[in-house]
């Protein structure tokens, strides 16, 4: 089209051709697709992910009954009832009761809130002590990371699940004492992650830039090392929550959890597995809830990590 | 390599150490002593308890006292089991916690690969959706969970197998299964990745257009650098196998190292949980020592004589 104009209009080329339009923001946002920074194309990865919202949904859904499902209930979860012992699940006890006749809705939610504080603190305190020691292993390098490094290492060859099943022998079972357990050898490896990200980012141009405008030590972590490892940082921590929470159900199963009347699902499925060939919903509920927690954590960091990182998607 | 090798091994002698140390102070932390619980004990008998185990001694003799037995592998007396030493109770009932844990581990590896691979050849179709659906839930399911439910299923209601002990080759099906589960899981995946990785890569586009047969370029190309990771993992897979084997033997009545460990912890029968912690976790430091150095050796890429990540 405009060729065959220009070869016709030759050497008569209308001169209001070449007025100066006013360009208009409206041009400008209609010429392509919308620009989204790092941050909004995360989200937009996660949000479209289905698996990943179904299982956010989920949680949430288990984060809401936990707090408020027992006291929806009329009964409380301690109260042995010897009138009501292992009754099946019924209009006035929605989930059936135990051998003791206490209530399995209350205490299956009051389980949830044992299992999912111990999960996200135990998380939490792994994320503070490993961000803290591998970035100082990642930043200072040198002598430091050395000695730390062979520290965790030696820390690390030490089985998990042994240590925790030790410490909580010797310092009792309370919720506390299993996730102090958890976190002695917990943090390593979030702190590995953390080293790995810092090394390989504190030798790139714009932390040098950052340097040489006069940023000092702490600013440059702050501001440039920890935002731009946060993506595997917050993998790993969702990746460390069901790990917590199925220690805790182990730790319990061996009967090394926390101490009745109080319950968690690790302890309702040993009391559960003496009788519950004959009473199935006493392990039922704990478990399935148990196994369905696990699953949408875990789901939900396998969608985080590919929202952060799509070429690594598994 | 020497330096490598020297530099890990240093590490688990120290790692043990560190474990023994802290194994034996934490025992000692613990208010009153192992007898205190026993009844109608005359207490001349106490005492002669008490100076038997040595615990009339200041604490850095008994040590300095704990640290020689165990350099002589004397790991001490059961407290609960009378008569037994702990190292005895140890080499009689590892070999079933071995054979158990040796076939679990077999099992994971050959069907994990085989199961991850046929999901890579089937990238996204239905047949790999499924394996990752199934892995994933495999990866979530508490071990104790499934195996009490495949207990209850397959020995009590359709009573295929036996409810418990190790007599007969089939009495392994159930206990495999819950122990092998999560690994296959594990392997599965981590097989899928990495094949899908390179299955796609440059070397093997070159090894089609020379006309190697599609089975060839499997075998001889694309798995050796797609097992690359499943060797790292070997010793993680250990680990759990062996932290499994603790609830699945009690489960299945195996009289295994795992239902002693069981039966210690709720006994508080402090020596023998000592013990067998002990051996854990040397088993576990010497699978992953054999990994590490297995790994460098198959992968040049790695440079073992620099310090890993």
């Amino acid at each position: 089209m405009q060729t065959t104009n220009v070869e016709t209009n030759k050497g008569n080329i209308d001169p209001g051709k070449f007025a100066k339009l006013e360009k208009t923001p409206k041009d400008v946002v209609e010429s392509g697709s919308k620009s989204r920074s790092a941050g909004q194309e995360i989200l937009y990865r996660l949000y479209t992910n289905s698996w990943a919202m179904v299982s956010l949904g989920i949680l949430l859904v288990i984060v809401f009954f936990a707090i408020f499902g027992p006291s929806m209930s009329e009964h409380n979860f301690y109260s042995n009832n010897l009138d009501a012992q292992n009754l099946a699940p019924s209009g006035d006890y929605w989930f059936g009761t135990d051998s003791l006749g206490r209530d399995i809705w209350s205490r299956t939610w009051k389980g949830a809130q044992i299992s999912l504080t111990v999960g996200l603190v135990a998380a939490l305190a792994d994320l503070l002590i490993g961000v803290l020691m591998g970035g100082m292993m990642g930043y200072f390098g040198g002598k430091v990371d050395e000695i730390l490094n062979r520290f965790s290492e030696v820390l690390y060859a030490i089985p998990y699940l042994l240590v925790v099943i030790l410490v909580s022998v010797v310092l009792g079972s309370n919720m506390w004492t299993i996730i102090l357990a958890m976190t002695i050898t917990g943090w390593i490896n979030m702190s590995w992650i953390v080293r790995g990200q810092i090394m390989q980012l504190k030798n790139q141009e714009y932390v040098l830039a950052a340097r040489s405008m006069g940023a000092g030590g702490f600013h440059i972590v702050l501001r440039h090392l920890i935002p731009n490892s946060l993506g595997p940082i917050i993998v790993t921590l969702t990746l460390s929550v069901p790990s917590a929470i199925f220690a805790e159900a182990f730790l319990s199963f061996l009967g090394l959890g926390v101490q009745s009347p109080a319950a968690s699902w690790g302890v309702m499925i040993n009391d559960a597995m003496k009788t519950w060939k004959y009473f199935p919903w006493q392990l039922l509920f704990p478990a399935g809830l148990l196994t369905i927690t696990m699953l949408a954590f875990n789901i939900f960091g396998d969608g985080l990590r590919d929202a952060f990182d799509p070429k690594m998607k598994v | 390599m020497f330096r490598y090798v020297l530099r890990k091994s240093v590490n688990i002698v120290l790692s043990l150490f560190v474990l023994a140390t802290a194994t034996f102070f934490l025992m000692k932390a613990i208010p009153g002593d192992p007898f205190m619980q026993e009844k109608n004990v005359p207490a001349a008998v106490r005492e002669n308890l008490i100076r038997y185990y040595g615990f009339d001694k200041p604490l850095w003799h008994q040590y300095l006292i704990y640290l020689k037995n165990l350099l002589q592998l004397d790991l001490g007396m059961s407290m609960r089991q009378q008569y037994q030493s702990v190292v005895d109770i140890i080499s009689r009932s590892f070999k079933y916690s071995m054979q158990l844990g040796l076939v679990a581990i077999v099992v994971s590896v050959v069907v994990g690969i085989a199961v991850g691979l046929i999901a890579a050849l089937y990238n996204r179709k239905l047949i790999d959706r499924l394996i990752m659906l199934f892995a994933t839930i495999g990866i979530a399911v508490p071990n104790f969970v499934l195996a009490t439910l495949a207990q209850y299923y397959f020995a009590n209601k359709l009573r295929w197998f036996h409810v418990a002990g190790l007599h007969g080759p089939m009495d392994y099906v159930l206990p495999t299964l819950a122990l092998s589960v999560l690994p296959i899981a594990f392997i599965a995946r981590l097989t899928r990745s990495t094949m899908i990785e390179v299955l796609s890569a440059d070397y093997i586009r070159t090894a089609k257009a020379k006309g190697l047969g599609s089975l060839t370029i499997l075998i001889r190309h694309a798995l050796r650098n797609g097992l690359l990771p499943v060797v790292s993992y070997v010793g993680p897979m250990t680990a759990n196998i062996i932290t499994g084997s603790v609830v699945v033997e009690s489960i299945f009545g195996i009289a295994g190292l795992g239902k002693f460990f069981t039966d210690s912890v709720s006994n508080r029968d402090y020596t023998l949980i000592m013990g067998i912690t002990l051996f854990y976790a040397a088993i576990l430091m010497f699978s992953r020592f054999i990994t590490d150095i297995a790994y460098a050796l198959i992968d040049p890429r790695i440079k073992i004589s620099k310090k890993g990540g």
